[in-house]
């Protein structure tokens, strides 16, 4: 008997499956004592020579077989239940703190293992959570019942019985603690080849053109033997939960059907009392066969618990709906950080339209750098005119971005708009290299549920330039993006990008490099309609392209980290 | 699914088993042995219990000896079972899952395009479900048969009546393994989807994740696969249900048996008439339902296996389907040397289109010399991609031919070379260049043999990258905390290491700053060789000694009857 406290608790929060799948499993072994008993009747009515007790005790038999079934239906519905939602509640907390901003600038984070723990190691804990949890249970209660019964009858054999079943349930503790360090080894195993099989599946081309297929392949092979190896040694030290298991039962039998020998030859006991007893031995041990054959189907999907844990999928407070501290407004101004997304779905900006833009003295050092990435940064933005930043790739632009969005805490300094904290769902951005959802063209342009129907769609790919590129598709506005958007160019997925965030109705827009990717006419279009929005919110472009910054009142040039003001 | 569909589902998986012949005898033998074993343990109990009962004697030291070796060898059988036949599952599996990566690695990226999340569920997810498949269907049906076969025939030497009895119910159990298979089948079908699913939106999310969180859109991807679990839960439970159902009817029907054997050989005993003449003692009567439940056991077993069979057929198929994946480009039979010196690259009326859209390219000719450097224009989603992707042999084209040609004329279709050496002299950094998980030096060695870190040190100083960034340094999976442009710099310096003859660039100037467009430009200008480079800019296309257009056929053109004429080869 394996006790995972973290399962324990987490299927203890639905105390009415975990009772109801427990009680009918109780029901379910009672009707198996009753059909030993009524076999027992029957085979001493043979013996006796009493034909209509003999027919009685069949009857009684197949009612009992029928009860059974449809007990056991009831208790497989509740186990599942139970398995369920243990599974949801795991799942939702895995994943809400799998998206959170502290991943994006984590080189050791792959997204591979996230994969495999949030859908295969979630998953994995179902068999220990809707089988295993009731077997235990069934075990305290139905053995210990049935070890009492068995002692009114012949207590040699009951003391018997209760030895081998101490046996089967404790033996396997003994090496509870080598289990579960070759569980870790195997989770380790199945997490990195999961990241390493994510990760050149999605690199696939790449990994062609440069000729490492079998390089990649090598590295997967070891891992694949690793992970292998692992499972056998897991398996191994969980099988031999099974073969102790088996020891026991077996052993119990033949000692219980040895006393009922010895009392039958002896003449102490009538015929039907010494079935009786055998059939009862065999009975004791049905809760430790069912335990055992639930530990083997659910053992290795155990060894993820301590990788979810690590995720925190455990955590209460995350999971329970529990709002983020929000960031007090004095607090906030003096630092201009505590700015979190606790956005409902969809969170539409408080206000559409906001005046000004204000970042004072901001700095930023990622952990472990030798030196600051921004350092005394001042930037005002105000509506009406496009805002932009020049400066070479690697000046601090992309840091920027995420301090403004909130993806990174300040060292120092503060961002408001209109005075207040800025927060994530003020800004809607255009990245340089956008990801699209594996979706409709549809769902990825009204991401955020906020766009109010079909013209303002189609009017802001208008805006966007891509209102002609889209019609030209297959299905027009319905036609299925592939993964991350790769079957667009890259200057479709910009202009898409743009028009995603004109439809998201936030009083910012922050554009990068907006024309990167498109040709002269395309480009000078899109900032046409970037000139138009800025009369309406407040417009940050970072671009370096001559084409992109004429006509820009104010260009601010960023330089290791620091901004020059420049006006053209 | 029909039943023939999914045993030819399993059929494919067979082969996967064709090394482990010596494994898979030792596995039968094993499970055989353990399984005689008990049901000779449950005989020889219920012997001595009769016997004990009826004439009053107990059993002899003999007994004693063989029931406690019995309950020995049970255990060390029991345990060697599953150890040999896990074991030969997991070596199956670790063979399937590189027998997968293989089959991707020939037809990714396909033209029709498939998740990788839902390909990575397949080659996690679906080939351990596969593990119950290996361990324990083949070799233990035919251990289940066995049994069978000796309770039978001891119980027919016995009493042929109850051995009648035992086999008719026998029948009735095995055809319990079909009984809602269709149902089941459809329920694990539902449940591999949703489970790909799941994948694909989690693989989405987070490597979208900047987007989710800078729309808030979180807690509406956290809510959708919560519930998308519960949904999931429901099916599961489904699934239960229809197990337990069948393994609930098995159970009425042994319990059927054990009644019939108890009546058939109660008349044969003659306690149900006082006429009779007893045929059968009293003593043997434990001993024969005993054996009767060993027989109809090992057969219940069998159909509790294959059972649970079905809902696994579409991991099955799922994964056979993906390991038969048809290549996206094909290997020639006989590889033809790349020939000595500088290559052009020549485009003989190329025709290709991705699957479901109209063709992109339509008979498009090119051509470009030996060591001459070759812009590519044409506005955006014209085909220039497409055509750079052709060059690098991503793809072979519906028609048409492209050819490495040598500077004596010599021209070699890319078809007819073998990967390798193809790989050896042309390079790409194309616009969706991958970095990965690793350090930059472990990046730049990709595909290529040992270079010496100096080198390696004069490569990034020659894409203007020498300064910001060192060897060691991890650069995380998709180089995470590096700008675009940073990112287009260390995958053309990647190219660069491999020292190529023909160099594909697709848009790599794209998101540079003009300082850095003009390093990256230069390097392109004074490479050593040929190079063919899309770009929409017409100032990096002015670097470029000559400049050719892509246009993308005119709308009118008809898909279908393209399609017709060149079977789309399509991946998923």
């Amino acid at each position: 008997m394996m006790i995972v406290g973290h399962l324990w608790r987490e299927a203890a929060r639905f105390p009415a499956a975990l009772l109801s799948s427990t009680a009918l499993l109780l029901l379910v072994f009672l009707t198996h004592l009753a059909q030993a008993a009524a076999i027992a009747w029957s085979m001493s009515a043979v013996l006796r020579g009493a034909p209509q007790d003999v027919l009685l005790a069949l009857l009684l038999i197949v009612g009992i077989a029928v009860l059974r079934l449809l007990a056991s239906l009831a208790q497989s519905a509740a186990a599942a239940g139970l398995g369920g939602r243990v599974r949801q509640a795991l799942r939702r907390r895995a994943m809400e703190a799998a998206l959170v901003p502290e991943r994006l600038h984590d080189t050791a984070v792959r997204d591979g293992t996230m994969r495999a723990s949030l859908s295969d190691g979630v998953d994995g804990t179902d068999a220990y959570v809707s089988k295993y949890i009731p077997a235990v249970a069934q075990v305290a209660v139905a053995c210990p019942a049935v070890v009492v019964l068995l002692a009114l009858l012949s207590p040699p054999a009951a003391a018997g019985v209760a030895a081998a079943v101490l046996l089967a349930v404790f033996g396997p503790m003994a090496w509870k603690r080598l289990i579960a360090r070759r569980g870790l080894d195997h989770w380790d195993g199945y997490e990195a080849l999961s990241a390493d099989v994510l990760e050149s599946l999605r690199g696939m081309a790449t990994l062609r053109a440069l000729g490492d297929v079998s390089g990649t392949r090598a590295r997967l092979h070891a891992r694949s033997e690793a992970l292998r190896r692992a499972t056998e040694r897991v398996m191994r030290a969980g099988l031999a939960e099974t073969a102790v298991t088996d020891l026991a039962v077996q052993g119990g039998i033949v000692a219980a059907a040895g006393v009922a020998v010895w009392g039958a030859v002896s003449g102490q006991a009538p015929a039907g009392g010494v079935y009786l007893v055998l059939l009862l031995a065999s009975e004791a041990f049905r809760p430790v066969r069912e335990l055992s054959r639930h530990w083997h189907a659910g053992f290795l999907g155990l060894t993820a618990v301590p990788g979810l844990e690590e995720i925190g999928a455990f955590d209460r407070e995350r999971g329970e709906g529990a709002p983020v501290p929000a960031s007090v407004p004095e607090a906030a101004d003096e630092d201009g950080t505590g700015r979190r997304d606790g956005d409902p779905p969809g969170g539409a900006a408080s206000a559409s339209s906001a005046e000004v833009l204000r970042v004072s003295d901001l700095g930023f050092r990622y952990p472990g750098a030798a030196c600051d990435v921004i350092s005394g940064l001042d930037l005002t933005a105000r509506r009406g005119a496009l805002s932009a930043i020049a400066g070479p790739s690697g000046s601090g632009k992309s840091t920027l971005f995420d301090l403004l969005l909130g993806f990174l805490t300040p060292a120092r300094g503060r961002i408001t708009l209109d005075g207040r904290p800025l927060r994530t769902r003020d800004i809607a951005v255009v990245s340089q290299r956008p990801v699209l959802f594996a979706g409709t063209v549809r769902e990825n342009l009204d991401a955020t549920g906020t766009a109010a129907g079909e013209a303002e769609l189609v009017a802001a790919c208008r805006a966007a330039g891509v209102l002609e590129e889209i019609r030209a598709l297959p299905h027009g506005f319905d036609t299925e993006v592939a993964e991350a958007g790769s079957s667009l160019s890259g200057g479709q997925r910009q202009r898409l990008a743009l028009a995603r965030a004109l439809l998201a109705h936030r009083p910012v827009l922050l554009v990068d490099e907006p024309t990167s990717a498109l040709d002269t006419g395309r480009a000078a279009d899109v900032l046409a309609t970037l000139h138009r929005v800025a009369r309406e919110r407040i417009v940050i472009m970072i671009s370096h392209r001559p084409e992109a910054l004429a006509g820009v009142p104010t260009v601010l040039r960023l330089d290791a980290g620091r901004l020059d003001r420049s006006v053209q | 699914m029909s039943t023939r569909a999914a045993i030819r589902g399993f059929g494919r998986l067979l082969p996967a088993l064709r090394p482990e012949r010596r494994a898979m005898a030792g596995s039968y033998l094993v499970a055989t042995a353990s399984a005689l074993g008990l049901a000779a343990l449950s005989v020889l109990t219920a012997w001595a219990v009769g016997h004990a009962i009826v004439d009053r004697t107990p059993p002899g030291p003999v007994w004693w000896t063989a029931v406690i070796g019995l309950v020995l060898l049970r255990t060390v059988l029991t345990w060697q079972e599953m150890d040999v036949s896990h074991a030969l599952a997991y070596r199956v599996l670790a063979r399937l899952r590189m027998a997968l990566f293989d089959a991707y690695a020939r037809s990714v990226p396909a033209r029709r395009r498939e998740h990788s999340g839902r390909a990575a569920a397949v080659a996690m997810g679906d080939i351990e479900k596969l593990e119950f498949f290996y361990a324990h269907t083949v070799a233990q049906l035919g251990a289940s048969l066995t049994v069978f076969l000796a309770s039978f025939t001891a119980a027919a030497v016995l009493l042929p009546e109850a051995a009648l009895v035992m086999f008719g119910g026998s029948a009735l159990v095995a055809g319990t393994a079909l009984c809602w298979a269709g149902a089941a089948r459809r329920i694990g079908e539902r449940e591999q989807r949703d489970r790909e699913t799941l994948s694909a939106r989690t693989v989405d999310a987070l490597g979208a994740l900047r987007e989710v969180l800078g729309y808030g859109l979180a807690p509406r991807i956290v809510a959708e696969a919560a519930e998308a679990t519960g949904r999931a839960a429901a099916v599961s439970c489904r699934r239960e249900l229809l197990s337990r159902l069948s393994a609930g009817v098995r159970e009425v029907i042994v319990t059927a048996v054990v009644i019939g054997v108890i009546a058939v050989s109660a008349a044969a005993a003659g306690v149900l008439s006082d006429t009779a003449d007893a045929r059968l003692s009293p003593a043997v009567l434990p001993a024969l339902i005993a054996l009767a439940l060993a027989g109809v056991s090992a057969v219940t077993e069998a159909a509790t296996t294959l059972t649970e069979l079905h809902p696994l057929t579409a991991s099955a198929r799922r994964v056979a389907d993906g390991v038969a994946r048809p290549p996206v480009v094909s290997a020639p039979e006989r590889p033809r040397r790349v020939p000595d010196g500088p290559l052009g690259v020549r485009f003989r009326g190329v025709s290709f289109s991705y699957d479901d859209r109209r063709p992109t390219l339509q008979g498009w000719s090119a051509d470009v010399a030996p060591g001459e450097h070759v812009g590519l224009a044409g506005p955006s989603g014209a085909g220039k991609s497409t055509v750079v992707a052709l060059a690098a042999r991503l793809w072979d084209p519906s028609a048409g031919a492209v050819e490495l040609v040598a500077a004596d004329g010599t021209a070699v279709p890319v078809t007819g070379i073998d990967d390798e050496a193809f790989r050896d002299a042309v390079a790409l950094v194309e616009q969706e260049a991958r970095l990965f998980h690793g350090t930059l030096r472990d990046n730049l060695l990709r595909g290529t043999g040992p270079r010496p870190d100096a080198e390696l040190r004069e490569v990034l100083e020659r894409v203007g990258a020498g300064g910001w960034i060192g060897l060691d340094e991890e650069l995380g999976e998709g180089g995470v905390r590096l700008s675009g442009g940073q990112q287009a710099r260390l995958c053309l310096a990647r190219a660069l290491v491999r020292r190529p003859r023909v160099l594909l660039v697709d848009e790599v100037t794209a998101s540079l700053d003009p300082e850095t467009e003009r390093v990256v430009s230069e390097v392109i200008a004074g490479f050593d060789g040929t190079v063919l480079a899309a770009s929409h800019r017409h100032e990096t296309l002015a670097h470029f000694e000559r400049v050719v257009h892509v246009q993308a056929p005119a709308p009118d053109s008809e898909p279908e009857k393209d399609r017709a004429r060149h079977p789309a080869r399509d991946g998923s």
